[in-house]
């Protein structure tokens, strides 16, 4: 006993070393470099970007923030929805970081919340001729303002998008080039699993591809004004039966979202000829296509009665309190991370699209769509896209119509009374 | 006959239980020892020719695995240390005290077991904010430096050890400290094991106070840094994640070997069954 109690003894003893050695480590927003007070920012970031975004903070120290006395600082937080809980968190206990990345869906919660800083000003004020807010796509914008004030500027943005492996397409003798339309794809599908025994489509239920194929048929799960729910229609009624009937035929590999990990498995081994993802994931399916020995082709969502992607990502936002100076020098940040040769950076890394219209006349880019024109035709489809809702209550409704969605098409719940209860559910949410 | 049947019956009860445990850990070595297209093959193989150890030096080379792994022990053995020194008095105290509002007392330290940790997240997450801890190692030992469930399973054994005893003592002018950590806690000692041992793997696999309460890398412990390793290869590397889990399993399973013969006795002792 007397040797256990010595033991522990020492272990504490040790312990408490540690954290004195650690505690003290002091953390000072400010610091005198070459007689000049550089200005130390912290910047949040989330999911696994850590090259580019570490790559690109170290550009930024080594250039402009070089010049103007400015030091970056930035920190991976994990996932969206983490970013968000600490934010709130550290915003309380006055410890929030000057910036952060925010899920597009959260910039509406936050900027309501008075948590941002409006950026109105310092983009009106903008001299410099490399930052132009009509030089990024229009459907990228929506989500950076909140009742018409700016308050972020987008980062990393995708949309969703339609992943061909045109070699098994082409085995079953189908023209990737025309798989345009929900018919034709619908089609493309039914020829593939006639012709290799394969599934057309891998297809886990979410609502992002469930929004995506309401919005290609004319409709939307939220109206327009961001107030009504409107699920309870024909709208959706024919997107389920859309994806009801190529299940039932064998042509679609249909799943809840709990099980994604089966649209990995069937792209590796090629027994999906298709398959929707967002457009981040578009470098690493480059890569699984050269590993797996298959050749790959994006497409636009396939058209209803209209074109439309949703999109996704996310964008930087100021945290709100700083002084002027701080303000400014975040500003630096936030026009460089967000310029043209950041964006097309960040694109190559990535697979996020180029946020910037002028990133199509940029040379490096020029090359790149040249050699994966996969990545042009994501840029394309902008052109189509629209932003994220903004209600706060959308957030937790998307849970909700992908749980009923999953229940209507896989496991066959009643489709009446299931859109109406999610209808019901959604206004509750939006009026919160 | 019956007793045959009787006993054939809880044989395969036991392999049912047995294989409902081992099949996740089975399945967990097995993944980590594939290639990525044997992990994706289907139908699945449930053996290997030829096993991929390398996957446990990328695992160990794609993150900062010795600075998680030294962080993990310190705030492991620093709660361990910290649990023994609030736990075993508060137990103490509330098995062999009477004192004015006792039941009521003991009543809200067991309920603090029925709060989930995110809902206290918010708060504990601003006072070490504002104490300036975190991203220091005191931010994930100060909220697990004690354990409810400890003191109720302690308190427990300690009412079992026979009041002649203590009284013994106390008339051979032995203080409370001393019967505590003399005679309580030796009495205790497969509690006290089994309490060690939970807490052990409770700390060292904590997920989500190390997530939360940290914000750089500095004091990241290793179930954080594991979760990173599905970044690697493109986002697709569940065989590199399990070979990960498996080193970060490893201590674990030593710590359980260790402890076997005292955790079973004192699940036998103190009737949790």
């Amino acid at each position: 006993m007397k040797h256990l109690a010595k033991r522990i003894l020492c272990a504490v003893l040790a312990c408490a070393m540690m954290f004195t050695a650690t505690a003290c480590g002091g953390d000072d927003s400010s610091s005198a470099q070459g007689g000049g007070e550089t200005i130390e920012l912290t910047f949040w970031y989330a999911n696994s970007v850590d090259d580019y975004v570490q790559g690109a903070v170290e550009r930024f120290n080594s250039t402009v923030g070089a010049e103007k006395g400015i030091h970056v600082t930035a920190e991976n937080q994990g996932a969206y929805t983490d970013v968000d809980q600490k934010l709130q968190a550290s915003y309380l206990a006055g410890t929030a970081p000057d910036m952060t990345v925010l899920e597009i869906a959260s910039v509406g919660l936050f900027g309501d919340g008075g948590m941002l800083q409006s950026l109105d000003e310092l983009a009106a004020g903008e001299s410099d001729e490399t930052f132009d807010l009509n030089d990024f796509h229009e459907g990228l914008l929506y989500n950076c303002y909140v009742n018409d004030t700016l308050y972020s500027v987008p980062f990393l943005r995708s949309t969703s998008l339609l992943y061909l492996n045109t070699t098994m397409l082409e085995e079953a003798g189908v023209d990737p080039a025309s798989i345009t339309t929900w018919d034709s794809f619908a089609e493309a599908c039914e020829k593939v699993h006639r012709e290799t025994g394969k599934y057309g489509v891998s297809y886990p239920i979410n609502y992002w591809y469930t929004e995506a194929f309401m919005l290609t048929n004319g409709g939307f799960p939220i109206s327009d004004d961001g107030k009504v729910c409107t699920v309870d229609n024909e709208v959706s009624r024919a997107v389920n039966s859309y994806w009801m009937d190529l299940m039932d035929k064998g042509r679609a590999h249909v799943y809840a979202y709990a099980e994604a990990d089966k649209m990995t498995s069937d792209i590796i081994n090629q027994d999906t000829a298709m398959w929707f993802s967002s457009t981040g994931g578009l470098t690493s399916y480059i890569e699984v296509a050269q590993e797996n020995g298959f050749e790959l082709q994006t497409a636009f969502i396939p058209r209803g009665t209209q074109q439309g992607t949703t999109t996704g990502g996310c964008n930087i936002a100021m945290v709100a309190g700083m002084d002027e100076e701080r303000q400014a020098a975040c500003w630096e940040f936030m026009k460089f991370m967000s310029s043209v040769d950041e964006t097309v950076e960040a694109c190559i890394s990535t697979g996020y699209v180029a946020t910037r219209k002028s990133a199509l006349e940029n040379e490096k880019m020029k090359q790149w769509n040249e050699q994966y024109p996969q990545y042009e035709v994501a840029l394309n489809q902008l052109s189509v896209a629209k932003g994220r809702p903004n209600n706060p209550g959308y957030t937790e409704f998307q849970v909700e119509i992908t749980n009923a969605i999953a229940e209507i098409t896989v496991n066959r719940a009643d489709e009446d009374a299931t859109l109406a209860a999610l209808e019901r559910k959604g206004n509750e949410l939006f009026n919160e | 006959m019956a007793n045959i049947l009787r006993k054939s019956s809880r044989g395969v009860i036991n392999i049912i239980l047995f294989l409902i445990f081992f099949i996740p850990f089975y399945w967990m070595a097995l993944t980590s020892i594939k290639s990525i297209g044997q992990v994706m093959q289907f139908p699945p193989a449930f053996f290997v020719s030829k096993p991929r150890f390398e996957n446990f030096i990328t695992a160990f080379e794609s993150i900062e695995f010795l600075h998680y792994l030294k962080n993990s022990v310190v705030v492991t053995v620093c709660v361990m240390a910290a649990q023994l020194l609030t736990v075993v008095p508060a137990a103490y105290a509330f098995a062999r005290f009477d004192f004015k509002g006792k039941g009521a007392m003991f009543g809200m330290v067991l309920a603090t077991t029925m709060i989930p940790a995110q809902m206290i997240f918010l708060p504990v997450f601003v006072i070490l904010s504002k104490a300036h801890l975190i991203n220091t190692y005191w931010s994930l030992i100060l909220p697990q430096a004690t354990s409810a469930f400890g003191i109720f399973m302690l308190r427990q054994s300690f009412m079992q050890v026979p009041k002649e005893l203590i009284e013994a003592a106390r008339l051979d002018k032995a203080g409370e400290m001393k019967i505590m950590f003399k005679i309580m806690l030796p009495m205790s000692k497969s509690t006290v094991s089994t309490l060690a041992l939970l807490n052990f793997i409770g700390t060292w696999n904590d997920y989500f106070w190390a997530k939360v309460l940290t914000t750089t890398d500095a004091v990241k412990t290793l179930p954080v840094g594991i979760t990173s390793l599905s970044n690697v290869d493109g986002g697709i590397a569940q065989h590199i994640v399990m070979a990960g889990n498996v080193l970060m399993l490893l201590p674990i399973l030593i710590a359980f070997v260790l402890a076997q013969k005292q955790i079973l006795k004192a699940f036998s002792y103190t009737g949790v069954k």
